[in-house]
């Protein structure tokens, strides 16, 4: 939001001696963030008013001519500049950017510093410009046309931002952080705050007497006054539609805002002034019930179902009745806040005016404006809950301007206000310890006092108490309770005068997250022990990929807006994301590990507590790990090696188990599920080779995924001191063949089931190819026999191994080697 | 005599000393210990003395001699030793190989953890809630109702079928529910991920992470809430850096600020990235608003505190220069990589 600092002083003292900078730090620093200071004056710099005292032809260049300028120098001798604009003329006035002032080429590109030059063999020394070379274009300008300022009283010599009166520094500030300031939206309530930050003396805009006129008969019906809780109207006859007058238009043009007639742009400068929207109809165009002549007739009311209303801007919109409409007799005319409709527009031929200026519920502007995308300035004010005491200000204010304007215009029906607002101004009763033992100071109450009355506040003290009266406002939503008051006494005290210390606590250990704990292990061990690579992906996921996996959409929670299409749906497992991200790496990389922890949306299991009796989808958090490397035909070994590897690190003993039900795009005869304690918690699998080729997989990919929520539930295995064997150790190897199909945890635990002597074995070599069957493995592994009491002999070791080659040889038709 | 064997002695160190590589050992040997070597023959000369005196030179030619002998055993050994070692030289030069790389932790997740580990040893549980909040959690127990226009400076993504459903925009919402379970005094922090619904480019990111941070207890006070911010900025930027706290509205603080540190790339002079202030906005903060310690089931006549919020995903890019927000979630290795 543009603000000119001109404006502001028309209702606030800024001391001379403040710069610019200081009192955009001070805004800055009290109030909103000041984002830029732009000053009118200083791409004009070393531009200024000179008078062409000759112009003669140019010896080599027709188009060109040679001309002198007096400058106003002290001793006013000519320059001679050279220029080729069509209009020179002797004794006419013109912008001349003189040595060292920056121009626009043309209009166009970048800014060139003004230097003494020769145009065709010609000395020139500065430069006579044209509207588009210094940023002044209107749009009407001739081609070669150079700016004609003969009009202006103006000597050579004087600073051309002087001459044309561009000496105003506007601030831009960070509107989009002061929906709670209603008040600021006007140069009205900005002058008022900033007299509040620097104790300078505010000039309130106090409004003459309105009193009504004769001529047309007025009605407004307010048929929802909730949403309405303040309606002013009045008609206003002898207008004659003209350009403003050029101090309107200048100030209008230095906030951003384009003049386009008088009766439009007062209504726009008000509002800029004084932060309430005001609508103004042609009163010719409204209808009223009876066909009457010199009658308006206002309802307000809400719209009509499927009613199709076009606004100024040449929509249609399709409404409801959440909209509220201003209506004459017959039709809808305005959208209430937001936008008035082409079918009571003014125009080049209005001549009588109805004036409306009301007061409209936030939360039904705020409503319609963002269904309909229609945010405009009057539903940017409106939607942060104006004072209805506005209303009465601007109508005021407008009426005023309007008189100055068109010296014929009179008030021509009586001034209707349909009021029904109460606002809650308090006495709010600030404590005096509480307002010190929040600031963690004790503050001057005087000059807290202060704070609050430049506010505009009004203070009574009592005992240890402050009653603070709210200004209306303030009053409407920003100001309720003791702590707003804190904040208005603090942020204009100062904030950076708070003194910092450290909090003293009680000495407890906070307690510990397991979720996070475990999920901070586990990323360390996969990272460091596994050097696999930390990803973090999106939570939401693509139906292209989903269905490439054969999963089921409806199973999956859907955003209602997404921001792009491509990812409405809610992540029901990690995979998804990690194997487009294994694609996409493959592409420079042989060699992709990457995990992610982070958590799944889950529709139909219940998650934590909504705060409104119901719950929320499950969100538990999972850890997912996805390999695949170029040659490796078994990337399933090297997620389990990594799961497997972390589970234990963690300290927990699991299992794998082939699972009953299969995962759609999961490769069905090398797919496992992890368990720990009894408990599943999550799986293994390899990409299905038809899934994955339609991922565009290059490479055999596996996936792994564990849920961290629930493994923090379960107990780890507890570490428990065996004794060194006082008696050596016998180990053997064994070597067989068995059928492909041989679950090795089955064998593992038959093998050790028969020998008690045996006290370990570890798998050490599964060999499949030339030489062995194709439905047959063969299996090599270590035995580590050993016996509490005594060295085993031979015999024994024997006589254990007959055993076991017992086992695999009857129990799984295994051959030894 | 005495003086013609100290002589010797001397020269044959001399010798040994000044070793050239490639010099046979044994030829030096010969020449002073040999048989006919100058040792040798400067005993024979002892010969022609007088008993006693022999006697006394005798014995001091034999330390000479002993002496001269472990000169050069030294001077062998040192020999051996420098031929085994050549024979044993490796290129320390060369890189570790094959290269076994090593694995990496996401940017976002090594400053969280860094911030965790600080506030831990203030103190502070760390926790999180869930992603898909309620709207309830999410605006209304933080002071927004549902027409408040703060809804508007957050985008929020909803849940088809379930408007009161959405996407967390903040992580604010755990401030009640850590409160509603643990109650006062608290003292906690919530890294967590974060939802806006805007469209995404290099500067703006619908997945963001944030980090919370509250404290609740008897006289929590504006100045401690400055306290804790400068002790974390000192923390992430350096002991130089600087804060300062600017008014901003959040509808769940009250007093409601920004905070600013010292821009470290320029240490305050202003540069590009500080857009020539000096400085940067890397957190909001302020005293918790009595209806949300309300809504924690917190007393606020009685207690009171402040919360506050760091933008991590941007701390993670101002931190390693990061141009480009959407390589955060970009799942690329050539910049998971790098960290």
């Amino acid at each position: 939001m543009l603000l000119s600092k001109k404006w502001l002083q028309d209702f606030v003292e800024i001391p001379t001696n403040l710069s610019d900078q200081d009192l955009a730090e001070r805004i800055s620093a009290c109030t909103v963030e000041v984002e830029e200071i732009i000053s009118q004056a200083a791409p004009l710099e070393k531009i200024v008013v000179g008078k062409i005292l000759s112009v003669n032809p140019h010896p080599n260049a027709d188009k060109l001519r040679v001309c002198e300028v007096s400058l106003g120098t002290i001793d006013d001798a000519p320059v001679q500049i050279v220029c080729g604009g069509s209009n020179l003329a002797e004794g006419q006035k013109v912008a001349v950017a003189t040595v060292g002032a920056k121009v626009k080429w043309h209009g166009e590109g970048e800014l060139v510093e003004i230097a003494p030059t020769k145009l065709r063999g010609v000395d020139s020394f500065g430069m006579i410009c044209s509207a588009n070379e210094i940023g002044l274009a209107t749009g009407q300008e001739g081609e070669k046309e150079i700016i004609d300022l003969s009009y202006l009283d103006a000597e050579p010599g004087i600073s051309l931002a002087e001459a044309l009166n561009l000496d105003d520094t506007i601030f831009d500030v960070d509107n989009k952080s002061l929906t709670n300031r209603p008040d600021l939206f006007g140069h009205h309530g900005m002058a008022r705050e900033i007299s509040a930050l620097l104790s300078t003396k505010f000039s309130e805009f106090v409004p003459k007497k309105m009193s009504g006129g004769k001529g047309f008969s007025l009605s407004v019906n307010v048929e929802d006054p909730e949403l309405c809780p303040r309606y002013m109207g009045v008609v206003i006859d002898g207008l004659k539609v003209a350009p403003s007058p050029g101090w309107l238009q200048k100030r209008l043009l230095a906030v951003g805002m384009r003049p386009i007639n008088n009766l439009v742009d007062v209504t726009n400068y008000v509002m800029l002034e004084i932060g309430q929207s005001l609508h103004a109809f042609d009163a010719n165009k409204l209808e009223n019930s009876g066909g009457k002549e010199k009658t308006v007739e206002i309802i307000v009311k809400r719209a009509a179902d499927k009613e199709k209303f076009k606004t100024l801007d040449g929509q249609e919109h399709e409404l409801n009745s959440d909209v509220l409409m201003i209506c004459d007799g017959k039709k809808s005319v305005t959208m209430a806040g937001i936008m008035g409709g082409q079918n009571s527009e003014i125009d080049e031929n209005t001549t009588t005016v109805f004036l409306e200026s009301a007061n409209f519920n936030s939360a039904c502007i705020r409503k319609t404006s963002q269904k309909l995308g229609l945010r405009t300035e009057a539903s940017l004010r409106y939607e942060k809950s104006l004072d209805p005491n506005l209303s009465e200000l601007a109508m005021a204010r407008t009426i005023e301007l309007i008189f100055e304007l068109a010296p014929g215009a009179k008030i021509v029906s009586p001034i209707v206000d349909a009021s029904n607002f109460e606002l809650n101004q308090g006495p709010i009763v600030l404590s005096v310890k509480k307002l010190n033992s929040k600031l963690g100071f004790e503050i001057d109450i005087k000059e807290a006092i202060s704070v609050l009355e430049r506010l505009g506040f009004e203070v009574k003290e009592k005992a240890e108490e402050l009653l603070v009266k709210i200004p209306s406002w303030r009053a409407t939503k920003d100001i309720s309770i003791a702590e707003d008051l804190i904040e208005e006494i603090a942020r204009v005290y100062g904030y950076e005068k708070i003194v910092s210390s450290l909090p003293t606590a009680a000495v407890v250990s906070p307690i510990k997250d397991p979720v996070r704990e475990l999920s901070r292990k586990a990323r360390h061990i996969l990272a460091e022990r596994f050097l696999s690579i930390e990803t973090y992906n999106y939570s939401f996921v693509s139906p292209v990929t989903l269905l490439r996996m054969k999963e089921n959409l409806v199973d999956y929670i859907e955003l209602a807006n997404p921001v792009s299409k491509e990812r409405p749906y809610l992540r029901r497992c990690l995979a998804t994301n990690l194997l487009e991200n294994v694609e996409k790496n493959q592409k420079f990389s042989d060699s992709v590990s990457l995990f992610e922890v982070g958590c799944r949306y889950i529709a139909e299991l219940p998650g934590d507590e909504s705060g409104e009796g119901k719950v929320l989808p499950r969100q538990d958090n999972w850890l997912g790990l996805a390999f695949a490397k170029k040659g490796n035909d078994q990337p399933f070994r090297e997620v389990k090696r990594a799961l497997g590897g972390l589970l234990e690190e963690l300290g927990y003993s699991f299992e794998l188990k082939v699972p009953e039900e299969k995962v759609a795009w999961g490769h069905p005869s090398r797919l496992a599920e992890i368990f720990v304690a009894e408990q599943i918690v999550g799986y293994l699998t390899e990409v299905e080779p038809g899934v994955a080729a339609d991922l565009g997989l290059d490479s055999r990919t596996a996936v792994g995924e564990i849920n961290l929520t629930r493994l923090a539930t379960l107990s780890i295995s507890e570490k428990k001191y065996e004794k060194i064997p006082e008696f050596p150790d016998v180990k053997r190897d064994l070597a067989f063949i068995v059928a492909r199909s041989t679950e090795y945890s089955v064998l593992e635990k038959s093998l050790q089931k028969v020998s008690e002597l045996l006290h370990s074995l570890e798998l050490f070599d599964i060999y499949q190819g030339q030489g062995i069957d194709p439905d047959k493995k063969s299996v090599a592994i270590h035995l580590t026999f050993r016996a509490a009491d005594r060295t085993l002999s031979s015999d024994e070791v024997e006589k254990e191994m007959g055993k076991l080659r017992t086992v695999i040889t009857d129990e799984f038709s295994g051959i030894i080697r | 005599m005495k003086s013609k064997f100290e002589e010797l002695k001397k020269t044959f160190e001399a010798t040994l000393a000044d070793l050239k590589d490639g010099v046979d050992l044994e030829e030096i040997k010969n020449k002073f210990l040999g048989r006919k070597g100058h040792l040798a023959l400067l005993m024979k000369e002892m010969a022609e003395l007088a008993d006693d005196e022999r006697k006394e030179i005798g014995k001091f030619a034999n330390v000479i001699k002993s002496g001269m002998e472990a000169g050069f055993a030294k001077a062998e050994a040192a020999r051996r030793v420098s031929q085994v070692f050549e024979g044993e030289w490796l290129d320390v030069t060369e890189p570790i190989f094959p290269a076994e790389g090593r694995g990496h932790l996401h940017p976002i997740t090594q400053i969280t953890e860094e911030l965790e580990d600080l506030f831990a040893s203030m103190g502070f549980m760390v926790l999180d809630g869930p992603e898909l909040e309620s709207d309830f959690y999410n605006f209304t127990a933080l002071n927004i109702p549902p027409t408040h226009p703060a809804r508007d400076m957050q985008d929020s993504f909803y849940i088809k079928g379930h408007p009161d459903q959405v996407m967390r925009t903040q992580t604010s919402p755990v401030q009640v529910r850590a409160m509603q379970k643990y109650g006062a005094p608290i003292r906690v922090i919530v890294p967590g991920r974060c939802f806006r619904n805007e469209a995404t480019d290099a500067r703006h990111e619908h997945t963001f992470y944030q980090l919370e941070g509250l404290m609740v207890d008897k006289d929590i006070n504006l100045g401690h809430m400055k306290g804790v911010l400068e002790e974390v900025a000192k923390h992430l930027f350096g002991p130089a850096a600087k804060t300062r706290l600017r008014p901003k509205f959040y509808p769940f603080v009250e007093p409601g600020m920004r905070g600013e540190v010292t821009c470290f790339l320029c240490q305050g002079q202003g540069c590009r990235v500080c857009k020539k202030t000096g400085w940067l906005e890397v957190l909001g903060a302020g005293l918790v608003h009595p209806t949300v310690l309300k809504e924690g089931g917190v007393d606020p006549e009685k207690y009171q505190g402040f919360a506050f919020g760091f933008g991590l995903s941007r701390l993670a890019m101002l931190k390693y220069a990061i141009d480009d927000a959407r390589l955060m979630q970009g799942g690329d290795e050539r910049f998971l990589k790098q960290f």
